[in-house]
């Protein structure tokens, strides 16, 4: 019981960190709009919003640390929303910085730890924040006595009429961290608060009272030339908190008796709504405080209809918004992955023994349980994509800090960021490509006056695009830089030993060089991109996800990075073919054509790689059999695939095709983790496994040690 | 009868109602009716329902609240619900402290 409460709560506390940080992620959205176009009073309201929304959810779980400074930052953005605090660059750089604050709370909500260190951090920047909150809080106080001292006497001409505004609050209000006062004081931006009154006849005894409820009703006259859906809209974020009627200017006295109605359900609250109303009326009374001795059928009609057609309003827009997204839990979702991976393994399974029974309807049937799990194992996938734009606008944010601190002007352009690629990919590769735009920003993009010396607009730019390709999906990475230096990267390589000094490389082959470890061109390290630990740490993350990483440069003109993930880590559409006793898969989407082995290969046996002729064309060969230390069989009718590689095609030379094959990839065990050209093995219908082949590492491994594997290939020939 | 003023200090707000509360509600039944504001640093909606709780029961009892040094955070929130009177001293027979 208390175990299973403590999970309950182990959950919640997930979804409360998962929205948080969504949550989060909008406040900084928001922040930067702010920054780009302080006139945009619709971004102020989307941080206010999503700080808000963090402090009420902390505040159900009682993480008062969050609560509290996310309080300070709400109530900033609060007077800089009534325009009472101007948006200066102070107060954008207070704003970022407690957003990253307020990102190392939830930090520290989730592993349920507490560091001295960040609670003094929230004390010093909560007090900054009071600070310019205060700073100009006089003369706030001010400004609403001089703003109300005339009402009070004599109410002045209102340009579009004067509104009333009816406000009974929820009981959770509060709870829900919604305090009435901060929408009271946003309302008058809108137009002038004539009078207000708060009705207290719901507020029980003293001793009976729960002080966390709300029992508050407020009514309001507000001066002003807006439409209702803009004064209502104040109130939107209440609007499940709080029941709302708006008055407008010129309403009959049947429309205040509905609001009676709906108000006052006995005499003493009738009593005490219409004393509020006198009092607010002042000398001149409008129509709602004509004597009201009406029989109660008219309460009836208005008010429910209009409340009726409110609610729908607000459930359509509920349901739509739930039928859009449903939150999952990963690892239900890995489980249901997995599941069709032994469906797609057991179906294969289904259509090896249906060819063995030679039963034509049997296999029939197979064959249709094989397309339909095929579609199932799509769907699965399918549900695990995620698009890259979330990561993309991440960047923002860094690209701003970066040239702030670099002293630079970048813009940062964002496309194809409806791009979807696996979750656990785009987690992944958020770290590799940070570090690409940090390098851009700090190497790529020189500094202003270099720019414009140069010749190029003086605000540099910067570059994430995302796209698919033949079954990858491509992210690049580019500026409108210097490019890279080629004669710099090989002088550095040739010193670094990285590559012998007579060597004869083209500018492609010489911009790869930055990935290798221990290579930096930057004369002046700085703090951001540093010592020469990067590239090579980029492409290793990019390798760990079976993806490529690849550079091109234009001197003088920019470079891009490129980095190919393949679209999914889980199940891929395969080919199967046999080398030796042993079965070998190959992603279907990088296969080109099998042809027979061609006459050249044949020449020389014994030959590991060497080269063909595909219709006038030179492309290199790698024969699996002897790179994996097989014995070609003799006699046998030999094939080899042309596979692509990037944008080169290179050919394989194995013993038997197979066909394809829908692959289901488990990770190798750790101690195989070191081969290179293998990404994972499969099961296949028959229970045997199979090796799934990683060309690009099958490359490199092949380029790099042809000269060392041949006498493995001959040693185990001999044993 | 001799009031004796009872100050209160922190915040008055959502986060401290339910201490204020039992504060006010003790401090209430000893016969106060005079609150020192002085030390509040906060105030919102939840804190000014305690002290139009407090200002009901003292009126059924004959009694009347008063708030003494009331800073700008209480000040503001009940001039924007438009709860001014509270604020006034109220005029009362007997004891003026």
């Amino acid at each position: 019981m208390n175990t299973s409460d403590d999970e309950l709560l182990a959950v919640a506390r997930a979804g409360f960190l998962d929205e948080a940080r969504e949550n989060l992620q909008q406040f900084e959205q928001a922040l930067l709009t702010m920054e780009a176009d302080p006139a945009d009073a619709e971004a102020v309201n989307s941080a206010f919003r999503a700080a808000h929304t963090i402090k009420g959810t902390a505040g159900m779980f009682g993480f008062d640390a969050v609560v509290g400074f996310v309080h300070e930052v709400e109530s900033l953005l609060d007077l800089i929303r009534e325009n009472k605090v101007p948006l200066s660059e102070l107060a954008m750089g207070l704003l970022l910085q407690s957003r990253d604050q307020m990102e190392r709370l939830l930090n520290e909500v989730g592993l349920a730890d507490t560091d001295p260190a960040v609670a003094a951090d929230s004390a010093q920047l909560g007090q900054a924040l009071r600070e310019l909150r205060s700073g100009v809080h006089g003369s706030h106080d001010a400004g609403a006595k001089a703003a109300h001292a005339p009402a009070d006497a004599s109410p002045p001409a209102a340009v579009g009429g004067v509104w009333h505004l009816s406000l009974q609050m929820g009981p959770d209000a509060l709870r829900n961290g919604l305090d009435p006062a901060s929408f009271i004081r946003y309302l008058a931006t809108l137009g002038e608060v004539q009078g207000i009154r708060t009705l207290e006849h719901r507020l029980p005894e003293l001793a009976e009272l729960d002080p966390e409820t709300c029992y508050l009703g407020f009514e309001i006259r507000l001066a002003s030339a807006h439409d209702q859906a803009a004064i209502e809209g104040v109130f939107e974020f209440l609007r499940e908190d709080c029941d709302l009627v708006v008055l407008p200017p010129g309403a009959g006295s049947a429309e205040y008796e509905a609001l009676l109605a709906r108000r006052a359900p006995d005499d003493a609250a009738r009593a005490a709504v219409l004393a509020c109303w006198q009092q607010l009326a002042g000398p001149d009374a409008p129509p709602f405080i004509e004597r009201r001795e009406k029989p109660e059928d008219r309460r009836v009609a208005e008010p429910e209809r209009r409340s009726a057609a409110r609610e729908r309003r607000n459930s359509d827009r509920a349901s739509a918004e739930e039928t859009r997204f449903i939150r999952v839990r990963a690892d239900k979702l890995d489980k249901l992955v997995d599941l069709i991976g032994e469906l797609v393994i057991a179906s294969s399974g289904a259509q090896l023994v249906a060819s063995r029974e030679q039963s034509p309807s049997f296999g029939e049937a197979a064959q249709r349980i094989h397309d339909l799990v095929q579609e199932a194992r799509d769907g699965a996938l399918g549900l695990r994509m995620v698009p890259i734009g979330e990561t993309f606008t991440r960047f923002q944010r860094v690209v701003r800090d970066v040239s702030k601190q670099l002293g630079k002007d970048v813009e940062l352009e964002i496309s194809g960021g409806d791009t979807e690629l696996d979750k656990s990919m785009v987690e992944t590769i958020a770290d590799p490509l940070m570090h690409l735009v940090r390098n851009s920003l700090d190497h790529g993009i020189e500094p202003t006056e270099d720019r414009i010396a140069a010749g190029k607009p003086a605000r540099g730019r910067l570059a994430l695009h995302a796209y698919h390709e033949s079954g990858s999906v491509v992210i690049e990475v580019s500026d409108d830089g210097r490019g890279l230096n080629r004669d710099r990267i090989l002088a550095k390589a040739i010193e670094r030993e990285l590559v012998p000094a007579n060597a004869e490389l083209s500018d492609e082959e010489i911009y790869q060089l930055i990935f290798k470890p221990g290579f930096s061109t930057a004369e002046q390290v700085t703090n951001l991109s540093g010592r020469g630990v990067g590239m090579d740490v980029v492409k290793r993350n990019v390798e760990a996800l079976r993806g490529q990483i690849t550079v091109a440069s234009h001197p003088g003109r920019g470079a891009t990075m490129q980095i190919r993930l393949p679209l999914t880590l889980a199940i891929i559409d395969g080919f199967l073919t046999a080398v030796g006793h042993a079965s070998y898969v190959l992603p279907l989407d990088i296969v080109a054509e099998c042809i027979a082995v061609p006459a050249e290969c044949l020449a020389h046996p014994t030959r590991v790689t060497g080269t063909f002729d595909l219709r006038g064309e030179v492309l290199p060969y790698l024969d699996l059999s002897l790179f994996y230390g097989h014995t070609p069989p003799h006699g046998s009718r030999r094939s080899l695939v042309l596979v692509r590689d990037g944008h080169t095609r290179v050919g394989l030379v194995v013993d038997r095709l197979l066909g394809e094959h829908q692959t289901v990839i488990k990770p190798l065990s750790p101690i195989f983790r070191h081969l290179r050209a293998i990404s994972g093995s499969t099961i296949l219908g028959s229970g045997e496994v199979a090796l799934v082949i990683d060309v690009p590492g099958l490359m490199a491994c092949a380029i790099q040690s042809t000269t060392r594997q041949r006498p493995l290939a001959q040693r185990s020939q001999q044993g | 009868m001799p009031t004796l003023a009872c100050a209160l200090s922190g915040t008055l707000t959502i986060h401290s109602a339910a201490e204020q509360h039992a504060l006010l509600r003790d401090a209430l039944s000893a016969g106060t009716s005079t609150l020192d504001l002085a030390a509040i640093t906060e105030c919102d909606t939840a804190g000014v329902q305690l002290l139009l709780a407090a200002a009901r029961r003292l009126h059924s009892q004959g009694a009347a609240l008063e708030l003494r040094h009331a800073g700008d955070a209480v000040c503001e929130v009940l001039r924007r619900y438009g709860l001014e009177s509270l604020l006034a001293t109220p005029a009362r027979s007997g004891a003026t402290a």
